[in-house]
């Protein structure tokens, strides 16, 4: 009886451990969706946004930049918010992704907490050291952040690039 | 004395050592129960295991697919849009040809349809050109449509082509073939959206020089002819299967009803000569897994109330969205990724 006993508590073992691994599997599979969705949305994002300075670079170039970061900003066109399809708001929060333009050439990627390369010369004057180009810049940098509650947590993931007035 | 208790004792170890019947039956019949839920667990682990794997190969395949397309569109343009017009009258039982304007961005075989978004919108596929102003190897009233007379002059578009309406504000029936979602926004389109036709930029002379000027050599690499200014390129949706609602007892695109039909095909790369029809490279661009609903490609497939052309290309912004609907299957059930992704066309149109 005893022996019995060990031999069904060692197969149970066996199966929780089976189940255990399958659940896990199953969990870091709908885990690493969710980041092929929201990469797939920032990459739309950006290509979006590279859309979007062109055509303003192309309508009205020598206002390009304010023109820019209005659009995006909060209460723009378009705004400095967007959801993505597919994940679940964070709570707490109220969309899934931001998108901030930068037109402070002296922030640094340590106060960014990013790395994307500042700070650089963005109004082409020759130095890093203007505080404001929101009017006068020829490339601006732009950070873009999801945020979402995935499998039991939540998720984010950042994306930096530079949009060129073309 | 000693005879005896050896006796007693002998007696006694017997009794405890045995097993009754009845504790017999109930050990073997608790042993049976958990062999048979070990069993079923170590069963039902496996097809759950078996069905993530399968899921994430799908989803894999959905996200290489989109890097290829990434790639092979990352320069390019769209140097004409491949819309014609009949240059002579056709009859509803003409099977021979189909004499256009011109068939220039055209890839030599898929879908037209003749007189679009009309009362006597016709599909026509076809499988070759003739020359550069006829399709040969045409069979008549595809897709649902029916045969019919055409008038000289009548417009004629490779239905692979997708792209916004002129009118966006409540435009007629006749302006529009579906709406989509872009960013939010509806747009309405025309076009099944099954392909895209382009040229990229090439070096003529072989090298790595794609400049001419301030302008760029535009063509394709064609097998034979190498990289050519008269070579083109397209990507084209082709039906290899069917997926029957009904029959498989599965609502694929969760409309809340098993009465539709899909075609499940592949999308494959044409890279062709217009100077020479018989210079053509014809590729897959990966498995045999995109879905489209038979009689109506480019529409509805997730039951949101908006259309899903797997190609919108807007020559305003230059933003081709891309969205492909995958099917797979999963515990012999088909499951159903969606993957998209929009790709800013950096090389200027010409139209």
């Amino acid at each position: 009886m005893i022996e019995l006993a060990i031999a069904m508590s060692i197969l149970l073992i066996g199966v929780v451990a089976v189940s255990s691994a399958s659940a896990r599997l199953h969990g870091l599979r709908k885990s690493s969706r969710e980041i092929t969705i929201g990469q797939n949305a920032l990459r739309a994002m950006a290509e979006r946004i590279h859309a979007r300075a062109y055509t303003v670079a192309e309508d009205d170039p020598g206002e390009w930049a304010e023109k820019l970061t209005a659009i995006y900003s909060a209460g723009g066109e378009f705004g400095d918010t967007f959801d993505v399809r597919g994940l679940n708001v964070d709570r707490g929060e109220v969309s899934i992704g931001s998108l901030q333009i930068l037109t402070d050439e002296t922030l640094t990627d340590e106060a960014l907490g990013f790395q994307i390369g500042m700070p650089r010369d963005l109004n082409g004057d020759g130095d890093a050291l203007d505080t404001d180009v929101s009017a006068t810049a020829r490339i601006l940098p732009v950070l873009l952040t999801l945020q979402w509650t995935g499998q039991n947590r939540t998720s984010e993931i950042t994306q930096g690039f530079f949009v060129t007035s073309y | 004395m000693k005879i005896q208790t050896r006796l007693r004792g002998s007696t006694r170890h017997a009794r405890r050592a045995g097993y009754s019947l009845i504790e017999l039956l109930i050990t073997s019949a608790l042993f049976a129960i958990v062999m048979l839920s070990a069993i079923g667990m170590i069963r039902s682990g496996k097809k759950f295991s078996y069905s993530a794997l399968q899921a994430t190969a799908v989803e894999d395949l959905a996200q290489q697919m989109l890097f290829r397309f990434t790639h092979e569109f990352a320069n390019a343009s769209v140097r004409q849009l491949p819309r014609a017009a009949l240059d002579a009258d056709v009859a509803s039982g003409a099977t021979a040809m189909l004499s256009v304007t011109s068939t220039l961005p055209f890839p030599p075989q898929g879908t037209l349809v003749i007189e679009p978004r009309t009362a006597s919108e016709e599909r026509v596929s076809y499988a070759s050109f003739a020359n550069e102003k006829q399709f040969i190897d045409i069979t008549r009233g595809q897709q649902c449509t029916q045969p019919s007379d055409h008038d000289d002059g009548a417009p004629v578009e490779w239905s692979g082509l997708a792209i916004p309406s002129a009118e966006q504000n409540n435009p007629p029936a006749s302006e529009f073939d579906g709406i989509a979602l872009e960013d939010g926004t509806p747009v309405f389109f025309q076009g099944d959206g099954t392909g895209f036709s382009y040229r990229v930029p090439v070096d003529p002379a072989g090298g790595n020089n794609v400049m001419q000027g301030d302008d760029l050599h535009w063509g394709s690499i064609v097998p034979l002819s190498g990289p050519t200014e008269s070579g083109w390129s397209a990507i084209y949706f082709q039906p290899k299967t069917e997926f029957d609602e009904a029959t498989e007892r599965h609502d694929l695109n969760g409309d809340g009803d098993q009465l539709d039909v899909f075609d499940i095909g592949q999308l494959r790369r044409v890279r062709w000569d217009t100077t020479d029809a018989t210079r053509e490279e014809d590729s897959g661009m990966g498995p045999s897994i995109i879905v489209q609903e038979q009689c109506n490609w480019g529409g509805d497939l997730d039951a949101d109330g908006f259309d899903d052309p797997l190609f919108l290309w807007d020559p305003a912004t230059r933003l081709l969205h891309v969205r492909l609907t995958l099917i797979g299957a999963s515990n012999e059930r088909p499951i159903v990724r969606v993957v998209e992704t929009v790709m800013f066309l950096r090389n200027e149109p010409e139209l």
